[in-house]
């Protein structure tokens, strides 16, 4: 077996569970010269997910960095560690945070979900904890929706996090399974994968993955299904011949006018970023209108610190004057040398001062 | 589907007719730009909508009968991008005053160009420039936006 193999080995092992072995298997190839630096730097990023502890975290993507340095997501992942708040002694159990949960033998092939933005849409359980993915399109700026689970009453979902740059949207249910969902690994969604699609109608479409579409990010695996054929708003499971995942049918086009699907490495890369994010935010909220957790609440903030929209008031704490130092932190309204002109120092873009337009030579801002 | 941004539940003053007169002026405009109109029909909570293709723009057309009937044409250009959203949403005020009875908003995580107008006087000439016109802002600022900031597509990869 090669060493990206093993590689491949130890990933899919810390996704089903076996973190000890993997961990081993991780810290072992981290250091191969069989491996190239990417790879290496990828099994380092795996380590990190290995343990809660921030410090930990901390030396595993820093090295995974100077291995990779033009990985951008090892770098965000890097910045938003740096970023937060030291850990509290316990972290919050997500495995035990619905004490009310219902408990299922098998992953349903598909779900149906309601109340989305676009009407019914479908979705895949893509962990054991109950944690759905579907497509930003299908729940839009909803934050809860009704999950229906074939031979199962009708349960609540809330919407936890969106990504509509790829989109994606992640809904938490109170589902339980026996066993993880079949997921294929990531290096499997390659080419000309012969698939199934599921809709929550019960419709099933056969379909196969095309030539990659160079012009495209690679997170998108092009299909031959056209929108049309689709019978609800999207989200719909992909299945290989073998019953595992590998991806989630969106409304997108590709140049062809075809249907694009998420491939399930993306979901997967959003269901840890939000593990993550939950366990070193356990009291960020969750903004609609973006889809990104906020903490512009907590410090008594009513506009959502990524896009600027609203704040629903459960997000935001009930009393006490808000924290304006906190706030124009996390705004990015201090992040640059005040303006000449209006001072102040919100930054500029393409030379131009934010707050007043004009022509400045205040320094851009950096970061975020 | 169907994004008509309401205004509330108000009594009906447009009579049935002038209604009818103006669904049938809509479809008779999509038909002169080469648009099905039975093929774009989508379903909506009240009144009409149409959506098609104009480029690399998805155009949105909403009849509705509240208060005095209006008409909405839309188009959804972009989702917003992760970084530089202050600087975007300065360019899109700054090009709202630069459109010619049209504007740039935001719902939710997506960027619209907009246009709204009573029905009551509309005729098919001005209804015809109104499409062909937001229709031709989408076309060029989806392009534009998305190349400056980043942003994905609305409905592309």
């Amino acid at each position: 077996m090669s060493a990206q193999d093993e590689l491949r080995q130890a990933i899919q092992m810390m996704q089903s569970g076996q973190v000890e072995t993997a961990v081993n298997e991780l810290n072992r190839l981290a250091n191969s010269p069989a491996l190239d630096a990417k790879a290496r730097a990828a099994a380092l990023v795996w380590l990190a997910e290995s343990r809660a502890d921030r410090n930990f975290k901390l030396r595993c993507l820093k090295r995974a960095l100077e291995l990779d340095p033009e990985n951008a997501q090892i770098r965000q992942g890097l910045q938003q560690l740096s970023a937060a708040p030291a850990l509290p002694s316990r972290l919050p159990n997500l495995r035990d945070a619905q004490s009310s949960a219902r408990h299922l033998q098998g992953a349903p092939t598909v779900v149906g979900i309601i109340g989305g933005a676009n009407g019914l849409a479908s979705g895949a359980f893509i962990d054991a904890d109950g944690l759905l993915a579907t497509t930003s399109y299908a729940v839009g700026g909803v934050r809860r929706v009704t999950v229906h689970v074939r031979g199962e009453q009708p349960i609540d979902g809330a919407v936890v996090r969106r990504q509509p740059q790829h989109d994606l949207a992640l809904i938490t249910t109170s589902i339980r399974l026996a066993r993880k969902p079949a997921i294929a690994p990531p290096a499997a969604t390659a080419h000309s994968l012969a698939f199934s699609a599921y809709s929550a109608t019960g419709t099933r479409l056969r379909g196969h993955s095309k030539d990659a579409d160079r012009s495209l990010p690679s997170h998108w695996l092009t299909t031959n299904i056209h929108p049309i054929q689709m019978p609800d708003a999207g989200g719909n499971p992909l299945y290989d011949g073998q019953g595992q995942l590998i991806g989630i049918l969106t409304r997108n086009r590709d140049s062809a006018g075809e249907a694009l699907a998420v491939n399930v490495a993306r979901v997967l890369a959003l269901a840890e970023a939000y593990r993550r994010e939950r366990q070193l935010l356990p009291h960020a909220g969750y903004c609609s209108a973006c889809g990104s957790l906020t903490q512009a609440g907590r410090y008594g903030g009513g506009a959502c610190e990524t896009c600027g929209a609203a704040l629903p008031a459960d997000t935001r704490r009930p009393t006490g004057a808000p924290d304006r130092a906190a706030l124009a932190r996390l705004y990015g309204e201090d992040a640059a040398q005040p303006c000449i002109h209006c001072g102040a120092t919100v930054g500029a873009y393409a030379g131009r001062c934010l707050r007043c337009g004009r022509t400045t030579a205040v320094r851009a801002p950096t970061g975020g | 589907m169907g994004r008509f941004f309401g205004r509330g539940e108000q009594p009906a003053g447009e009579t049935a007719g002038q209604f009818e007169g103006s669904l049938r002026a809509v479809e008779g405009i999509l038909a002169a730009i080469g648009v099905d109109a039975g093929a774009a029909r989508m379903e909506v909570e009240s009144g009409f909508g149409w959506h098609f293709q104009r480029g690399s723009a998805l155009i949105e057309i909403y009849l509705t009968p509240e208060e005095q009937g209006y008409l909405q044409v839309l188009s959804p250009i972009m989702h917003l991008p992760q970084r530089d959203l202050l600087a975007l949403y300065r360019r899109l005020l700054e090009l709202n005053l630069q459109l010619t009875n049209a504007a740039l908003g935001v719902h939710e995580d997506v960027v619209y160009v907009f246009h709204e107008r009573l029905l009551a006087g509309l005729d098919a000439a001005e209804a015809d420039a109104i499409i062909r016109r937001l229709a031709q802002y989408a076309d060029e600022l989806d392009d534009a936006l998305a190349g400056e900031f980043g942003g994905r597509m609305y409905g592309r990869g």
